[in-house]
């Protein structure tokens, strides 16, 4: 308005910095919404510098339209689970002695606890080696060669450690054609992908080749595809976030599966294993939707000119992000964080490997803690209150392109999932993403201890503003 | 009188809600009175002795709320009781909108459609993209922060210039927008007056001069101190006035600011022909010709420059009193003879700046931390030396604490200290009230003031204390009881910050009354 | 970060002490009596305890505890609250566990009349009126705007002559006309603390200082509360008891402290440091700070009279 029609009109102010004015405005009777104000990209002037470049009225365009095809493309993406496989067989790259794991490329010499105790089951169950102690001499001897999930069309939860006789989930994502790949829930919490590696974590992987994994793929083949972003959706409508709640996904996968599995070609007795494994626990559909999500931002990665960031993943030392104007494998990583939240009993906070695993792929797509509002029962799990579950999925917005209208919360009026993390916005506003996670013991062998939530590094995305600077501006 | 009455009750609602609803109450259309209270015996007595005590009052008990109205004539009262209803149902807590915070000037202007101005006070190294974006976002700007690169400046001028926004700042302490104060302001009363000031404490005492001689102001349009600078070029001032001209609640304008480099003061003086209103300059120090050359009306002083807008927006009669010669005189009297020198401790810079000019006006020496010649310039940290005029909110005594006007621990240092100077005559000191400004100055400083008066008639001298207040009757505390309280210590208070001017020369001068 | 976690639990600040010390000897349940945004009251024991919020004084029968909004945490008016020597627990709201045992315990104290000699008292009470006349809120004991209605003309007609009859009657020790005016009093005024009252809660706190002339004072309000025991609010009727025994939030008792403190500094310098105490008991409802203040300055005038007279 002019300056004009400003003396015509009430005052309206929006108060940025000290909050003694917007006291001084109330008591004037005028209208203040006073900012939760910190400095962009934390003070640093570099990165305030490559904020301000990319807001240039002319490269601001170019990005919007960039953004609004990435976007564009998560939200049309039909991811469908079409099949499973063994690795060896299915995913792109994978060999006899691959190992994948979760987040950015990391040697066995860095990795942490958590991933190298998955890592030497992992050689084990392959038979690369007879036993844990001759793993790590196999481990280390260059022999295996270790690679990001990512970087094969694949998420691997926790540790993410996948070798190429484990089953994994095949999913297709129908409108872009782009197939994204994960292996099979373990259900417990003394499991490989949480570091733990003993005769039973093996015993039970051995299973799932054997038995579990052929009886998907079979039950796959009779009852063809399944459409997992309207399950996601319904999943979500009965009180998950998918990430860290799975209950009611893991009963709609299963009543999808159901059906099939009775008819494959398994023994009774198989089938009851199977069913029972299912039932044992809840988290049995959290991998599904792990590669939902990865296969409809594999489809908006590439995008030229887009701060849409399409990959936030952990190897338990690092974390890192990719970006869709970055194609292909351009990582921005800072150091792995702490997650905060509950313990089992007899563990304590020191216990806590750091931040890890692939599935903040979830948070990435605008699930997960980003939809914490759809599932207020997930606070026991995480820690906090109902209140706060919400405002994180409103705080979410400001960070996030666009609402994606396939997936809605109900109680924010069925607003859709923040879609679309824009790293200006993250940058500009100092709000980070927000990720449910569980937490994995420090050391190797132990498995899971607690859940809870946590944050990438700002550094992250410090780094990738000023990479899209000297790219785009 | 047609009256209806209904009991709710074990309602228990606080006195402070009880007290909103009841005017809220007396406000809805057709209601002629309306009562809220709890049930109480007496209560009921006094709606007896009014004739208000409906029946169905009889039976309420002390737990009970009570609602009484009486209707206007020609409506039925039983039709407004849904209203009053209305006002006790408790808003649920803010579960939604109020609920909501924002980190940006882009998401919070998106989400409050109505928003049409920012106030932004952050760091001077982030002011700048702050102001941008809320520019960006058709928003008009006050900048509060400092140490705001001035090519920023020209930059967000020019692109609010382009936009017909407002570009009020950096360094912008003081506007009234709509009879709003916005940061550092005085309450003053609304009325056809408006200013364009690139001067904080000088607007503000301009503003305060004109509600003292009756009249208000329209918009008080605050430019930051660098407007008039060669590099900025006057561009908000120019802007202000031209609003200004436009603005049909504006009757004269006052254009306030330490002396502009000489280009901007030819352009700002050529905008007066074209205002087609009564323009009124105080430059401080500046040329009395250049203005009225230009159709301009130049004033000496502030309080000069208050009374001729009050006299070109309606008010011909209007007149101050001048300088009290005789107090003046009975205070020099006073004096020992080696008391020859004023200390003038300010938080204002503009007032600081107008007392000064008049002591450097009679011919004297003043050395200050603010002064233009070099050879008089005081460092902030030197001690006092002939007659020493300090600005305490300048950047050099600022620098890391609060404004003086918030804390003022220094001042009150440095007053014990100049009380033990038996150079010393008087000490002047400002007092200024309004929005963002100290809860109670005066009371703050009287400690002060009692220990310097007391040093001083312990070593046998009287110390003369000049206070002057600047504030208004509406501001919180009041100027008035602000006042009472000084003169209650001893402090000779003076009615405005030129009249501080004239007072402090006259009790060093003799004979330079006026 | 905004999104860090807080703990689900409020934390019990300061208690009463003689609340603590009721509360070692038996445990206490009652139903919750009203919630207002500072205060919760809860109804145990035949009294009114009060849970309040950081920003408010220490007072007698409560706890201060670091809720800023008690309306916000969802509980009902008659929830069952359970009160012992460690806990406060509220039914229904699990969020509301107030942990007492290493909170800290005030104790409401006033000292005695004799430090001060007449002159000086009548110097402070002077500064105290000032502050009052300054600062004060219409529309309670204090005459009303010019635009006030016809029900709070004579609401305030009646209050300002009732206040007149009870210093009168104080001031002739007339027993009889003293406990007629406490009666006309109690209970006018539209608040939850009616103004009547509120000007007695002063007045009755001087009379309780020790070493008072005004103990007659003490005397009518105990027979009127006797008397007519439903003739005002709860909330009003406890915190004029308390009053009656010497005992009242904080920056009351601060005042009165003040007041009645050995001779120290100047008055300029006293009238500085009853600013505080006075603003707080200022923003006590709407006119109620007022009115208590008020009735504290009535006293005050009071005492130096008989002091005088004696």
């Amino acid at each position: 308005m002019s300056i004009t029609e400003l003396f015509g009109s009430e005052l309206n102010v929006i108060n940025v910095g000290l909050t003694m004015f917007e006291e001084d405005l109330e008591a004037q009777g005028t209208k203040v919404t006073t900012l939760d104000w910190t400095p962009p990209g934390g003070g640093d002037p570099t990165v305030i510098a490559a904020l301000d470049a990319l807001e240039a009225p002319d490269v601001a365009a170019r990005i919007e339209a960039a953004n609004a095809e990435a976007v564009e493309r998560i939200i049309t993406a039909q991811p469908m689970l079409v099949g499973f496989g063994r690795a060896l067989d299915v995913v792109p790259g994978m060999t006899p002695t691959t190992i994948l794991h979760a987040g950015p490329p990391i040697t066995w010499e860095r990795m942490s606890g958590p991933m190298k105790g998955a890592v030497l089951g992992a050689i084990v169950f392959e038979g690369l080696a007879a036993d844990l102690a001759e793993a790590e001499k196999v481990a280390a001897s260059g022999q295996i060669t270790f690679s990001p999930c990512h970087e094969h069309d694949c998420v691997g939860s926790m540790a993410g450690v996948t070798s190429a006789s484990m089953y994994m989930h095949i999913v297709r994502n129908e409108t872009h054609g782009n197939v994204a790949f994960t292996n099979l829930s373990e259900q417990l919490a003394k499991i490989l992908r949480m570091g733990a590696n003993d005769e039973s974590v093996l015993t039970r992987l051995y299973w799932m080749r054997d038995v579990l994994g052929p009886m998907l793929k079979e039950a796959l083949e009779i009852g063809g595809p399944v459409d997992l972003r309207l399950l996601l959706a319904q999943a979500l409508h009965m009180g998950d976030e998918a990430h860290n709640r799975n209950i009611a996904g893991t009963v709609l996968l299963l009543q999808a599966l159901a059906p099939s599995l009775i008819q494959t070609s398994f023994t009774t007795e198989q089938k009851k294993e199977v069913f029972e494994f299912i039932a044992c626990s809840d988290y049995f559909s959290g991998p599904t939707w792990m590669a939902t999500a990865k296969a409809a931002l594999d489809a908006a990665h590439g995008i030229e000119g887009s701060t849409i960031v399409t990959t936030m993943a952990r190897n338990g030392v690092e974390f890192g992000i990719r970006v869709s104007g970055f194609p292909g494998n351009h990582w921005f990583t800072g150091p792995a964080q702490k997650v905060v939240g509950p313990m089992f009993a007899g563990y304590k906070p020191e216990d806590s490997g750091l931040d890890i695993g692939d599935s903040a792929i979830t948070e990435t797509y605008g699930f997960g803690g980003f939809a914490m509002a759809a599932a207020p029962a997930i606070v026991a799990l995480v820690g906090g209150t109902v209140e706060e579950a919400v405002s994180y999925t409103k705080e979410m917005a400001e960070i996030t392109t666009a609402e994606n209208p396939n997936v809605t919360i109900p109680s924010l009026g069925f607003q859709g999932l923040p879609t679309g993390i824009d790293v200006r916005k993250v940058i500009g506003t100092g709000i980070l993403p927000i990720i449910n996670t569980a937490i994995a013991h420090k050391d190797a062998g132990i498995g899971m201890i607690g859940a809870g939530i946590t944050h990438p590094p700002a550094e992250a995305f410090a780094k990738a503003i000023v990479a899209l600077a000297d790219k785009l501006a | 009188m047609s009256v209806t009455a209904l009991v709710k009750k074990n309602t228990y609602i606080d006195s402070v809600s009880l007290m909103s609803i009841s005017t809220k109450a007396n406000a809805i259309a057709g209601v002629s009175q309306a009562f809220v209270a709890m049930g109480t015996e007496k209560n009921k007595e006094v709606l007896k002795s009014v004739g208000l005590l409906a029946p169905e009052l009889e039976a309420a008990t002390n737990g009970d709320l009570m609602i009484v109205v009486d209707a206007e004539a020609g409506v039925a009262p039983e039709e407004l009781v849904p209203a009053i209803e209305e006002l006790l149902v408790r808003k649920a807590p803010a579960g939604g909108a109020a609920d909501v915070t924002y980190r940006t000037i882009t998401t919070a202007a998106q989400a409050n459609d109505g928003a049409n101005l920012a106030v932004i006070a952050v760091n001077g190294a982030y002011a700048a993209r702050e102001a941008r974006k809320a520019l960006e976002n058709g928003l008009h700007v006050m900048l509060f922060s400092d140490n705001v690169p001035v090519e920023d400046e020209v930059a967000l001028k020019a692109l609010a210039h382009e936009k017909g926004l407002l570009m009020m700042g950096p360094d912008c302490g003081t506007a009234i927008i709509n009879n709003v104060g916005l940061c550092f302001a005085n309450a003053v009363r609304p009325g056809t007056i408006g200013v364009v000031a690139a001067s904080g404490t000088g607007s503000q005492e301009v503003s305060v001069r004109i509600h003292a001689l009756g009249a208000g102001i329209s918009q008080l349009i605050g430019t930051g101190g660098r407007d008039l600078s060669e590099q900025v070029g006057g561009v908000m001032m120019i802007d202000g006035i031209r609003a200004l001209a436009a603005d049909p609640g504006t009757e004269a304008i006052v254009l306030v600011s330490k002396p502009p480099a000489p280009s901007v003061e030819k352009k700002v003086l050529a905008e007066i022909a074209t205002a087609g209103k009564p323009v009124v300059v105080y430059f401080i120090g500046g040329s009395e010709a250049a203005v009225a050359a230009a159709g301009g009306h130049f004033a000496a002083s502030s309080q000069d420059a208050a009374l001729q807008a009050v006299r070109l927006a309606g008010d011909p009669e209007a007149s101050v009193p001048g300088l009290d010669v005789a107090r003046a005189d009975a205070a020099r009297a006073g004096f020992a003879p080696e008391q020859r020198y004023v200390r003038g401790l300010f938080c204002g810079g503009t007032l600081c700046d107008e007392s000064m000019f008049a002591l450097l006006d009679a011919g004297e020496d003043v050395w200050s931390n603010i002064q233009k010649d070099p050879a008089f310039v005081l460092a902030a940290g030197s001690p006092s030396k002939g007659h020493t005029f300090l600005d305490f909110g300048d950047d050099e005594f600022t620098n890391g604490r609060p404004h003086p006007m918030i804390d003022p621990s220094l001042r009150l240092a440095r007053l014990v200290e100049e009380a033990k100077d038996p150079s010393v005559a008087a000490v002047v000191m400002d007092f200024v009230l309004g929005f963002g400004a100290h809860e109670d100055p005066v009371g703050v400083t009287i400690p002060a003031i009692t220990e310097a008066k007391k040093i001083a008639a312990d070593a046998g001298r009287h110390l003369e204390i000049v206070g002057y207040v600047l504030g208004t009757d509406r501001d919180t505390p009041n100027a008035a009881a602000q006042i009472a309280a000084l003169e209650s210590v001893g402090v000779t208070v003076t009615r405005s910050s030129t009249e501080t001017g004239q007072y402090a020369r006259a009790i060093v001068r003799k004979g330079h009354n006026a | 970060m905004a999104t860090q976690l807080r703990a689900p639990v409020c934390r019990a600040l300061s208690l009463d002490a003689r609340l603590a010390s009721a509360l070692d000897k038996a445990p206490m349940t009652g139903p919750v009596h009203s919630v207002f945004r500072r205060v919760l009251n809860v109804l145990a024991a035949d009294r009114l305890v009060a849970l309040s919020s950081e920003g408010l004084d220490d007072a007698p029968w409560s706890v201060r505890t670091d809720v800023a909004d008690w309306r916000r945490l969802g509980v009902e008016v008659g929830a069952v609250v359970v009160l012992d020597s460690g806990h406060i627990a509220v039914e229904g709201a699990p969020g509301i566990a107030l942990d007492l045992r290493h909170c800290q315990k005030w104790h409401a104290t006033v000292s005695s009349a004799a430090a001060v000699a007449t002159d000086l008292l009548a110097r402070r009470t002077a500064a105290l009126e000032g502050l009052l006349d300054a600062r004060g809120v219409p529309g309670g004991v204090v005459p009303p705007r010019a635009d006030a209605s016809p029900i709070e003309a004579e609401l305030g007609r009646r209050l300002r002559a009732g206040c007149e009859r009870l210093t009168q009657a104080v001031r002739a020790n007339d027993d009889g006309a003293a406990s007629l005016a406490a009666r006309s009093l109690l209970g006018l005024g539209p608040g939850l603390t009616p103004a009547g009252d509120d000007f007695m809660v002063g007045l009755a706190l001087v009379a309780a200082v020790p070493g008072s002339r005004l103990v007659a004072v003490g005397r009518a309000i105990r027979a009127v509360l006797d008397a007519c025991p439903d003739h005002t609010t709860l909330v009003s009727r406890a915190t004029l008891e308390e009053a009656v025994a010497g005992r009242a939030r904080e920056s009351l008792l601060g005042i009165l402290n003040r007041v009645f403190a050995a001779p120290h500094g100047d008055d300029a310098r006293f009238a500085e440091h009853l600013r505080t105490p006075v603003d707080r008991v200022l923003s006590i409802g709407h006119t109620s700070g007022t009115d208590i203040l008020s009735g504290l300055v009535a006293g005050l005038r009071l005492e130096n009279e008989l002091r005088g007279s004696m």
